[in-house]
């Protein structure tokens, strides 16, 4: 039998300071056995726990999508006691993984819409995996409009930002970037994220938005995605909650009936509108 | 043979055949209550008592257990040896065979086996005994149990006072009744009174509330205002989940011992403020009132929901056990008086 609680070994192989305050860093993962590679088997949306011997598990959301090869990565913020551990290693030094886990976001049903993307914050890591899944060369063609709108407090807030400049040249995406506050030399948009999405405002027709952020942003999109026309169950959330087994088993992640880490942690508006308010 | 009795001065003689085949894990006395524990001798065991302290849910999903093993460096991991002795759960009551029923598909889920829990749960054979003399805070009636319910269990035992009339229940069972020594048929009059000894202890347990009234009540509960007066008393000490047999939340922690560790699994509770804490400071459940609708909705409403059945039994151990006398039964029926 299986044992699903033993994490997979993995070497990290770089990481990457995402943003000014260095709070925030990517770490690209190999796994030691390719083996484990390949029951590895993930879409974008889905997360994965992390382990380090001696301090514990941390659930994190997958950044990089599965059409990137062989490397795993996670973008993650210091904040407990795994990530400080995490944030104070060298490239080389072998932690644990397990996953995937979740249901990620819906790629059948995306394919053949217009595609909005919106981001704030450092909760743009599955979109990431999301934007580049969808734009890779072979898929970009499935998919109507893309439209990505992301935003941060300051330009040096902003992740991914290299990757962000490549998409704004593409013709094939609509990239608006925004930030709250503006610094010298900032050439992109300045304002909250609602703001940029009523301005940019994507047409509803065939389309479907993927929404992650801190709740503020979250709460001001919403009503006006509804605004445009968005329909509650072609809004979708991807939630965040305390998990330990990412299993279904330990019982924390629940919200009502549904667990975040087996039935999320992606969610329609429309289902989220009927789970009790307690994430 | 299809049922069987064992006359008590057998009883001994049937325990050490059972210490023979495997380990026996019953009902022991120590001090003044009762646990489950591995028998060391056929004497120890103790047959005679209304319900153990803690519920045997123990015995294949311990408080706490070990993962792994772990060198820090390199992330190596070691999976503990195994040592799960199979044998036989004897004496536990149909309540709590019913709770580790409920367990199953928890532990079970095709896609994530828990593999520490289903090679215990696999290793016994589940010897039940009826409830004849239920407490005044039993309430299995209520939840769709009985006092011979046979659910979770391969034999079920019933004191008729001189002799155990032994029932097999599953191919386990059967095949366990055709090994035992000292067994003889089961007479017409043992099995009358075996019938009207049940229908008598039923009678003590009129049901308070049905499973079914409960979820539906429950269904439009979250937002009632009346949480807000129960949880006033709770004082989020989670003795109730801590003996409930159906309670099966975990933490996962690492204890470290220089540059290598074990990685546990400890049972945790939904009523600590801690248990679903943001590393950010938000708390989805920031208090008491919040807490405690979690424990009751889960056990009456969103199990059932997923799993098809209610997942309180009517133990009544956390009525016996609160410090602060909560009843879950006055909570329940509290809605479904509404």
């Amino acid at each position: 039998m299986n044992n699903p609680y033993l994490p997979k070994r993995v070497r990290i192989e770089k990481i990457i300071d995402e943003t000014v305050g260095r709070d925030i860093k990517s770490f690209v993962f190999s796994f030691l056995d390719p083996q484990d590679r390949q029951s590895f088997d993930y879409h974008p949306g889905q997360f994965a726990e992390i382990s380090i011997a001696g301090a514990g598990e941390i659930p994190i959301g997958i950044a990089s999508s599965p059409t990137e090869g062989d490397t795993v990565m996670f973008t993650v913020k210091k904040m407990g006691v795994v990530t400080k551990d995490l944030h104070n290693s060298s490239p080389g030094r072998i932690v644990g993984l397990r996953g995937p886990y979740g249901n990620g976001f819906p790629m059948e049903e995306l394919k053949g819409k217009h595609i909005v993307i919106v981001g704030g914050g450092f909760a743009f890591t599955t979109l990431r995996a999301l934007a580049v899944y969808l734009m890779g060369e072979e898929r970009r063609k499935d998919y109507g409009d893309i439209t990505i709108i992301y935003g941060a407090r300051t330009p040096g807030d902003l992740i991914y930002r290299q990757e962000l400049e490549a998409w704004s040249q593409r013709k094939d995406l609509n990239v608006h970037i925004t930030v709250d506050k503006a610094e010298p030399g900032w050439q992109g948009k300045e304002g909250f994220v609602p703001a940029v999405v009523k301005q940019v405002a994507p047409s509803a027709k065939e389309a479907i938005a993927i929404v992650c952020g801190p709740p503020i942003m979250i709460k001001f999109t919403i009503p006006i995605l509804f605004e445009l026309g968005f329909a509650a169950d072609k809004i979708l959330n991807s939630l965040e909650m305390r998990m330990k087994c990412g299993l279904g088993k330990c019982g924390r992640c629940n919200i009502g009936h549904k667990y975040v880490c087996k039935d999320g942690p992606v969610f329609t508006y429309a289902e989220l509108q009927n789970m009790p308010p307690e994430y | 043979m299809d049922t069987g009795i064992i006359t008590k001065t057998n009883l001994k003689a049937v325990i050490e055949d059972l210490m023979q085949r495997g380990e026996v894990v019953a009902p022991v006395r120590k001090d003044d209550y009762v646990l489950f524990a591995s028998l060391p001798s056929a004497e120890a065991a103790c047959l005679d008592y209304a319900n153990s302290k803690l519920s045997p849910k123990g015995c294949f999903f311990p408080q706490a257990e070990v993962l792994f093993y772990y060198q820090k460096e390199g992330h190596k991991i070691f999976e503990p040896p195994n040592e799960v002795k199979p044998g036989y759960l004897l004496g536990i009551r149909p309540c709590d065979a019913r709770a580790i029923a409920l367990l199953d598909p928890i532990f079970d889920e095709p896609r994530y086996q828990d593999v520490y829990y289903l090679e215990r749960r696999k290793s016994k054979v589940m010897i039940g005994l009826a409830c004849t003399r239920p407490q005044s805070t039993c309430f299995c009636s209520s939840t769709g149990g009985s006092p011979s319910d046979t659910t979770g269990l391969d034999m079920l035992w019933q004191d008729l006072g001189d002799r155990y009339l032994v029932r097999p229940i599953t191919d386990r069972g059967r095949e366990l009744l055709a090994k035992l020594p000292h067994v003889e048929e089961a007479a017409a009059e043992d099995l009358a009174k075996a019938s009207e000894q049940e229908q008598a202890v039923l009678a003590k347990l009129p049901p308070i509330f049905s499973a079914e009234e409960a979820f539906s009540r429950l269904s439009a509960a979250f937002d009632d205002p009346l949480w807000q007066r129960i949880y006033e008393r709770c004082l989020g000490c989670a003795t109730c989940a801590f003996v409930c047999p159906t309670c099966h939340c975990f933490d996962i922690q690492d204890e470290n011992r220089c540059g290598q560790g074990r990685r546990v699994r400890l049972w945790d509770s939904c009523q600590f403020s801690l248990f679903t804490l943001h590393t950010s400071g938000h708390n989805p459940r920031p208090c008491g009132k919040e807490r405690l609708r979690q424990r009751v909705m889960h056990k009456f409403n969103y199990f059932k929901v997923n799993n098809g059945q209610i997942a309180c039994v009517g133990c009544g151990r956390c009525i016996r056990e609160c410090p602060v006398n909560m009843d879950i039964r006055q909570i329940v029926s509290a809605y479904c008086l509404r």
